[in-house]
């Protein structure tokens, strides 16, 4: 019972453009960074007038992590120790999670930065597979394009480069 | 120490000023760049590395300075399997360049790469395996069980959920004919599937989804059939400027020509009888 009423448990975030949002406790919970501060805190009176600061993450950010923890509310949370390669080795995204990603670079990128800020593992997870299906499969020229990435090899870098890919050159 | 102040020295010197403003991702913390390259393969590290000197240097100094790192640091470090989905990923939108898994290279299409059958390429230095592949009904229905493994050195059935295991699965659930290619290789293919008889081709460096007039490939084919006296057995491609070359363009095309599939109704000879084929991994 007291576990169900924490759960439901009002707090309140503030962005760093002063934008406040009320969300639920066990949602703000995905973040390990505001879970364990929540803990610290105790019985420190969270309220409208008193809101946790969310510094480096601004209102449209801020509203689209706690978009994802909504919706990632009831996940299983996953051990540190889980965190190991097979986690990496796939790059397969869930279908919202998919959804969700559809968004301009910065915006991704941003939404990166929070997570990690926040420690929300697996949305960083989601962030950094994103970013990582964006590069795969494409060639130098096609990522460059991608992300709008200027070649700035200098002359003895491009002969570098072409020294090293030498051996799939036609003979 | 020397190393720390290595890295810094060159983090200091780190060109982010002469890239361009809009670029998203050089504006993010080292750490989380090299926190997204973990969910490349080792090559696709490697052509990320050869996209600009900033990431370059990032990745240079983060891996020389692992004690035992594995990570190869340039793309002749790479192992043969990793070598070949580096020159695949290199050649496959370059509708002049062909990746060639024999010798591990990436050549100028030419006039020596000429298909000698209508629906391959050969590679000039060694010829590739048969392409089309046949099932009959004998004792038991076809299924995708009971075709066993296909033979092909297409790598899509290695893969996990490879494209032409699900091709023949969805053109068996539907009765339709699926269209698809490899996602590792150079190999397109069309199935066709029914418990009667079922038939898979497949193509090598058909080359890439470009206009077709622009596709050194579908151009020496049509060159092939222009000069070729076998007139009927060849495929005749007629295509705008504007145009995509595709497998299903392709497809469609052969068939149009009346001389597609020639074995469409008649038993081929090196139609597979499926009995109880025993699953063999390729």
């Amino acid at each position: 019972m007291a576990e169900a009423k924490a759960a439901s448990q009002k707090i309140w975030l503030v962005s760093n453009d002063n934008a406040t949002m009320e969300v639920d406790r066990c949602v703000v919970e995905r973040s390990m960074l505001l879970k364990n501060m929540l803990e610290d805190l105790g019985g420190a009176d969270i309220s409208p007038e008193n809101p946790i600061p969310i510094p480096n993450v601004n209102e449209a950010v801020l509203r689209k992590v706690v978009e994802w923890c909504e919706h990632h509310r009831n996940d299983p949370v996953t051990a540190p120790d889980d965190e190991s390669d097979a986690r990496k080795k796939t790059t397969d995204i869930e279908e919202w999670d998919q959804k969700f990603m559809q968004v301009d670079q910065e915006m991704l990128f941003e939404i990166i930065l929070a997570s990690n800020f926040l420690d929300i593992k697996p949305l960083l997870d989601v962030g950094c597979k994103t970013v990582a299906n964006m590069i795969k499969g494409k060639s130098p020229e096609e990522i460059r394009k991608t992300f709008n990435i200027t070649n700035d090899f200098s002359a003895e870098e491009e002969e570098q480069i072409r020294r090293e890919n030498e051996w799939a050159e036609d003979r | 120490m020397s190393l720390m102040i290595r890295q810094l020295l060159r983090r200091l010197v780190f060109r982010r000023t002469e890239q361009n403003p809009r670029c998203a991702i050089l504006q993010l913390p080292i750490e989380m760049i090299l926190l997204i390259s973990e969910y490349l393969s080792e090559y696709e590290r490697i052509i990320l590395v050869q996209t600009c000197s900033s990431l370059r240097i990032i990745f240079i100094d983060n891996y020389k300075g692992c004690e035992n790192s594995r990570h190869p640091l340039s793309s002749g470090q790479l192992d043969i399997d990793q070598r070949s989905r580096f020159i695949h990923t290199l050649a496959y939108r370059q509708p002049k360049l062909l990746a060639c898994y024999w010798c591990l290279n990436i050549h100028t299409i030419d006039k020596d790469d000429i298909p000698s059958s209508q629906r391959k390429f050969h590679c000039r230095h060694k010829p590739e395996p048969p392409s089309d592949y046949f099932y009959w009904k004998s004792i038991k229905d076809v299924s995708p069980k009971t075709m066993g493994w296909l033979h092909t050195r297409a790598r899509m059935l290695q893969t996990p959920r490879g494209g032409l295991e699900l091709a023949i699965h969805a053109a068996f659930r539907t009765g339709q004919r699926k269209t698809g290619s490899c996602s590792y290789c150079e190999t397109d293919f069309v199935v066709e599937a029914s418990s009667e008889r079922t038939v898979v081709h497949a193509w090598q460096h058909l080359g890439a989804e470009v206009p077709l007039l622009d596709n050194e490939s579908w151009k020496w084919m049509t060159l092939h059939v222009r000069e070729s006296l076998d007139f009927y057995t060849q495929p005749i491609i007629f295509a705008s400027k504007l145009e995509l070359a595709s497998v299903e363009a392709f497809d469609m095309k052969y068939y149009s020509t009346g001389n597609g599939f020639l074995h469409r109704s008649r038993r081929p000879e090196n139609a597979k009888e499926v009995v109880d084929v025993p699953h063999t991994s390729t």
